[in-house]
């Protein structure tokens, strides 16, 4: 009987994902407005009919909780399977990739905003570091691209490691302060310098190529041939994935209980003072950590769209990217992710919305401050001592 | 030397718009321990309220400079205080015992709303609007120097709103209020302070003083855009930080601080004008660094 039940337990998830993955694609690719709000509120409508009764719930956890490895196996190759779907809208499959990479710059942000409690207003500067230092490497010295990427993200560390000293000196407003100023300051600067190509940015920046295969060619495999984005959307999937793994493991290990220590939001400062944490060099660590991710995001950044400008670089953005933390869940790396992916999908699907669509999406960040300040999934409890049942 | 005159008057004008800015962000973090950061999206809802006053009255057949000017002052005055009240109610207000970092994302994100809001609402949004001078023109001659009475004029007003504030806040009995809520929200409601009140006034005293610095702005500047609140909103919290948030005269001082570093930068430094802002905020972050309670602030923060 048990192999049946667990047989029963596989199909059930290799159903719902399909379904998920089915209900995906034709979200993305229904133009229509009201077929879209008539699609949402359907997939809504079946959610809470779920939720509403216990019995159905409780197993379809089980069932995935049972079957783990298969979950994230076929989840991995549905993912991966994305663009053999979406192949005749090359725009959608961009839309992914920069998804990846709003989700790399949220975690940068999760570390060091929701795990130790140092603000940064400033991620747009960081991400900026590393599409200018790329860029620059790469179309004037020729530095292979994939090198670019990621002295971007060591140059994007080093801009913040001078921010230090004053981050430790000060708290609460002033350490919003300190990075915002920066941004605001690098806006100005980058526009306004040759070197960096002023208003106008840097262009013809040259795209990746790993080992003579350039990513400008198009994928073919049996009949499929696949638009040239999705080369960058399965790198971006690879990195994705990397920084999400190592975020997950560092949250979950004594390195994320530390980080949570000397938030002063959250932990007790002084008690991990008393406890033998040095702050400053965890400051060090998370900032310089969250950097690195923004860093080689921006970098990616670059050279996809191969220009980078100071029209990026804003102070709104920065609250873009901050807001994604927010609105998802600050310390849960799952709620980041989930509120990434609405950032930057919904404003494409509701592009009908226009500038409306700003004031909508920032009253939401204010009543979702007022109502639920824990985020869409709230931070878990950490249970250590205590044996799992 | 008659072009340092000439730079020293550009950064009094600054100046003083610099610091009729900082006072507003001073004024909130010293009275309500928040840092309001759509205070420079008010003083821009501010000038268009004024435009739109203006427009108005023009319509009406009214062109005496003098009229127009009480007339814009006033309604701008009415229009920025309502927008503001409402604003505090809805952003900070339910917020009052939430982490200050989220208070502060949540006024940024207030002013994004009302920033397109004006945007979006008021006609022709997106360009740049024309803005009568509504200063009297014409020039001073102090010996060698020439001093445009407008600039005197903006100069002497921002100096008196500002020492006027500082008088409120110290002698009258609102005043005393506004301090005791400043320093203990609880003990002083257990005083009789009615908190929430205190709090809409505080609203009330910004929205005016982003409205008459709307008006100083818009008449000499002649011309106004919604996204100018995005461009001085990081200036008048870097002028009011110099100076030492929570002090009224601070705000003074840091915000001519701040434009006598920006324009003499962008004047005497080869290739200035790339550096100006970069200069001016490094200077903040060093004083953010050295002292962190700024020039003239009293040191209330916890030392481990």
């Amino acid at each position: 009987m048990k192999k049946v039940d667990n047989i029963i337990d596989s199909i059930a998830v290799l159903g719902i994902l399909l379904m998920f993955y089915r209900f995906f694609i034709t979200f993305l690719q229904i133009e229509n407005i009201w077929k879209l709000s008539i699609l949402v509120t359907i997939a809504f409508l079946v959610i809470l009919l779920i939720s509403r009764f216990e019995n159905i719930k409780s197993k379809i956890i089980m069932s995935f909780k049972k079957n783990r490895s298969l979950t994230y196996f076929i989840g991995l190759l549905l993912f991966l399977s994305l663009p053999f779907s979406l192949r005749q809208s090359s725009y959608w499959i961009f839309i992914l990739t920069i998804c990846w990479l709003w989700i790399i710059i949220a975690q940068g942000i999760n570390i060091q905003f929701g795990s130790a409690g140092i603000i940064n207003l400033g991620a747009a500067f960081f991400w900026g570091i590393g599409g200018y230092t790329t860029a620059i490497l790469a179309s004037r010295y020729n530095f292979n691209p994939l090198i670019g990427i990621f002295l971007g993200g060591i140059m994007a560390i080093l801009a913040g490691l001078p921010l230090i000293i004053p981050i430790l000196k000060a708290r609460g407003h002033y350490l919003a302060l300190v990075t915002l100023s920066v941004v605001v300051a690098f806006g100005h600067f980058a526009n306004n310098i040759k070197w960096l190509g002023g208003s106008q940015g840097i262009m013809n920046i040259p795209s990746v190529s790993i080992g003579g295969y350039n990513f400008l060619n198009s994928i073919k495999i049996f009949n499929f041939e696949l638009p040239p984005i999705s080369n960058y959307f399965y790198f971006a999937t690879l990195l994705g994935i990397l920084v999400l793994f190592v975020c997950h493991r560092m949250s979950n290990s004594w390195v994320g209980l530390t980080l949570n220590s000397i938030n002063e939001n959250k932990g007790d400062i002084i008690c991990s003072n008393c406890m033998g944490i040095n702050r400053a060099r965890w400051v060090v660590i998370s900032f310089s950590i969250g950097n690195f991710f923004i860093g080689i995001a921006g970098a990616f950044f670059a050279h996809m769209n191969c220009y980078v400008a100071p029209q990026d670089m804003t102070f709104y953005k920065s609250l873009l990217y901050l807001s994604a933390v927010i609105l998802g869940g600050m310390d849960n790396i799952m709620g980041v992710t989930i509120g990434a992916i609405l950032i930057v999908i919904l404003p494409e699907k509701f592009k009908v919305l226009q500038e409306y669509w700003i004031i909508i999406f920032m009253s939401s960040i204010v009543l979702m401050i007022i109502l639920r300040p824990q985020g869409l999934l709230a931070a878990k409890i950490r249970n250590y001592g205590i044996k799992r049942q | 030397m008659e072009s340092l005159l000439q730079f020293t008057l550009n950064a009094l004008m600054l100046g003083s718009m610099y610091s009729l800015m900082a006072v507003g962000f001073t004024l909130f973090f010293g009275v309500l321990d928040v840092v309001n950061f759509a205070h420079s999206e008010i003083f821009m809802v501010g000038i268009f309220s004024a435009l739109a006053s203006i427009r108005i009255l023009e319509y009406l057949g009214i062109n005496n400079i003098f009229f127009l000017l009480i007339g814009a002052i006033v309604c701008s005055c009415i229009c920025t205080t309502f927008i503001n009240i409402i604003f505090g109610r809805v952003t900070i207000k339910p917020l009052k015992f939430s982490p200050s970092i989220l208070t502060l994302v949540a006024t940024l994100a207030g002013g994004v709303v009302l920033r397109y809001m004006v945007m979006l609402f008021f006609p022709h949004g997106t360009e740049a609007h024309f803005f009568p001078t509504l200063l009297p023109g014409g020039r001073i001659n102090f010996g060698k120097i020439d001093i445009e009475i407008s600039v005197l004029l903006i100069f002497l007003l921002s100096i008196f709103l500002i020492v006027f504030l500082k008088k409120f806040l110290d002698k009258t009995k609102i005043g005393m209020q506004m301090r005791a809520v400043a320093q203990d929200k609880e003990t002083a409601s257990l005083m009789g302070v009615n908190v929430d009140a205190i709090t809409d006034i505080t609203f009330f005293i910004a929205g005016i003083l982003g409205a008459i610095g709307g008006v100083l702005y818009g008449s000499y500047y002649n011309f106004v855009q919604y996204n100018i609140g995005e461009f001085y909103g990081p200036i008048g919290f870097a002028a009011a930080v110099i100076g030492g948030l929570g002090n009224i005269y601070g705000s003074i001082l840091g915000g001519y601080l701040f434009a006598i570093i920006v324009t003499f930068t962008a004047a005497y430094l080869p290739g200035g004008v790339a550096f100006k802002f970069p200069i001016g905020f490094a200077a903040l972050i060093i004083f953010l660094t050295i002292k962190p309670s700024g020039i003239l602030g009293t040191d209330r923060g916890i030392k481990i």
